[in-house]
């Protein structure tokens, strides 16, 4: 007599012949317990497939986590109003040097370039625009997020904070909300546009967005730093 | 789909400004239900944010939709985290003020419910996954990291009969443990 339970995992896998397998579907149909236990490992085999591919961002968004709830822990009066660094920052415009941090930073494979820290003296340490650069440079690119969300929640203009925003996520793997602000700037007229168009590309890649990738890629000029790697990208594509 | 949706998306993709939103409007919540249930601040933030982590861990296929309020799923799965680690640690919980957090009409209450014995089942199967021996444990991911059996068998150093056979024994044992577990039977 055939034990059908042992045949559970080949039927689940494709592994019975066209006759096991019509075989063990007509019993299926009239074994209540067979059912029952070929559901449950369904259902495991499933569960266990979906869990160990979300592994795989886990330890983006435990980085993310943990950045959020030190943030919201503070106390409120310790938050900082963008009004007051915005206030600082022109006030001490004459003196603003821009502080241009040289070299590349890898992620696993992919290098993101370093951001400007634009330091005012007196004042540097209210900017939310620098501690977004700190964290960046240091390749905490949660807190960087995090920060520049909010230089650009109150000063929409900004596309230095908007790029290196969508860079913030790109070291995140944060791949949507990279392409969204990424996109955004690589549209626009600003100096970051073309760069901005090669990570947008990079991102759409990673989202397996092809057609987007291709278009942001081919907005990618000769003049930009990343234009070689756009066409190798395209190369790709 | 339900409008709270977009909390999912937000830890779909990591978007820490969603993120931070979610923070903003149930962490505190969160943390009076657990401080009143005989936890402390620090457990409340790690309760809240394994919840998180789980929540995300369940919704990453591309077509899962919430179709309840996102802030009655969050509760109840915290609920039960926090009641899991009451009965490790021998403590009595006193949970009634857990039913009374939010105003949510019963149907919300059912439908949060359901995803919330969704979700811990699946928690479930991955720590029984982890009750499971050396061998069966890295012999069930590596079948089931999406690669080509083949493939895996000749990763593993194992034939690829050998590795079939491996395979449906272990999952043969973690059906067993399932059986045992009052949430497969």
């Amino acid at each position: 007599m055939e034990n059908y339970f042992d045949q559970i995992q080949d039927y689940l896998d494709g592994q019975l012949s066209a006759d096991g397998q019509a075989a063990f579907e007509q019993e299926l149909r009239g074994n209540a317990e067979l059912q029952k236990q070929t559901a449950i490992r369904r259902e495991m085999q499933d569960v266990i497939s979906k869990r160990l591919k979300a592994e795989q961002g886990v330890p983006a968004l435990r980085n993310t986590l943990k950045t959020v709830a030190a943030a919201h822990s503070k106390p409120a009066a310790k938050v900082i109003p963008f009004r007051r660094i915005v206030i600082g920052l022109a006030a001490a415009a004459a003196l603003i040097f821009a502080v241009v941090m040289s070299g590349v930073f890898s992620n696993n494979g992919m290098e993101l370039p370093a951001m400007e820290a634009t330091i005012s003296r007196g004042v540097s340490s209210d900017s939310l625009f620098n501690a977004a650069s700190k964290a960046y440079n240091e390749k905490d690119y949660a807190a960087s997020a995090l920060l520049l969300e909010q230089v650009v929640t109150a000063d929409t203009q900004s596309a230095a904070a908007r790029y290196y925003l969508g860079l913030s996520y790109v070291g995140n793997k944060a791949w949507g909300p990279a392409v969204t602000h990424l996109a955004r700037i690589s549209s626009g007229t600003s100096v970051y546009a073309g760069d901005a168009a090669y990570f947008a590309a990079l991102s759409y890649e990673n989202l397996n967005e092809k057609t987007a990738a291709k278009e942001q890629a081919l907005k990618v000029p000769q003049t930009s730093p990343y234009y070689k790697k756009a066409q190798k990208l395209l190369g790709r594509l | 789909m339900h409008q709270d949706q977009r909390y999912i998306t937000f830890l779909q993709q990591n978007d820490a400004r969603g993120i931070g939103e979610i923070y903003r409007l149930y962490a505190d919540k969160i943390k009076r239900l657990i401080v009143t249930n005989s936890g402390s601040e620090e457990d409340a933030a790690d309760i809240f944010q394994e919840s998180l982590v789980d929540i995300y861990r369940m919704s990453t296929e591309s077509d899962f939709v919430l179709t309840c309020p996102f802030e009655a799923f969050l509760v109840l799965v915290c609920k039960r985290k926090w009641l899991n680690v009451l009965k490790k640690n021998g403590r009595s919980p006193v949970t009634k003020s857990f039913d009374d957090v939010s105003s949510f009409k019963q149907e919300e209450w059912d439908s949060a419910g359901e995803y919330a014995r969704r979700e811990e089942r699946e928690t479930t199967i991955m720590e029984l996954l982890e009750q499971l021996g050396d061998k069966c444990r890295e012999i069930i991911k590596a079948c089931m990291s999406g690669d080509h059996q083949e493939k895996v068998a000749e990763s593993l150093g194992l034939t690829y009969a050998y590795l079939r056979k491996k395979k449906s024994e272990c999952m043969a044992g973690l059906a067993a443990l399932a059986r045992q577990h009052p949430l497969f039977k």
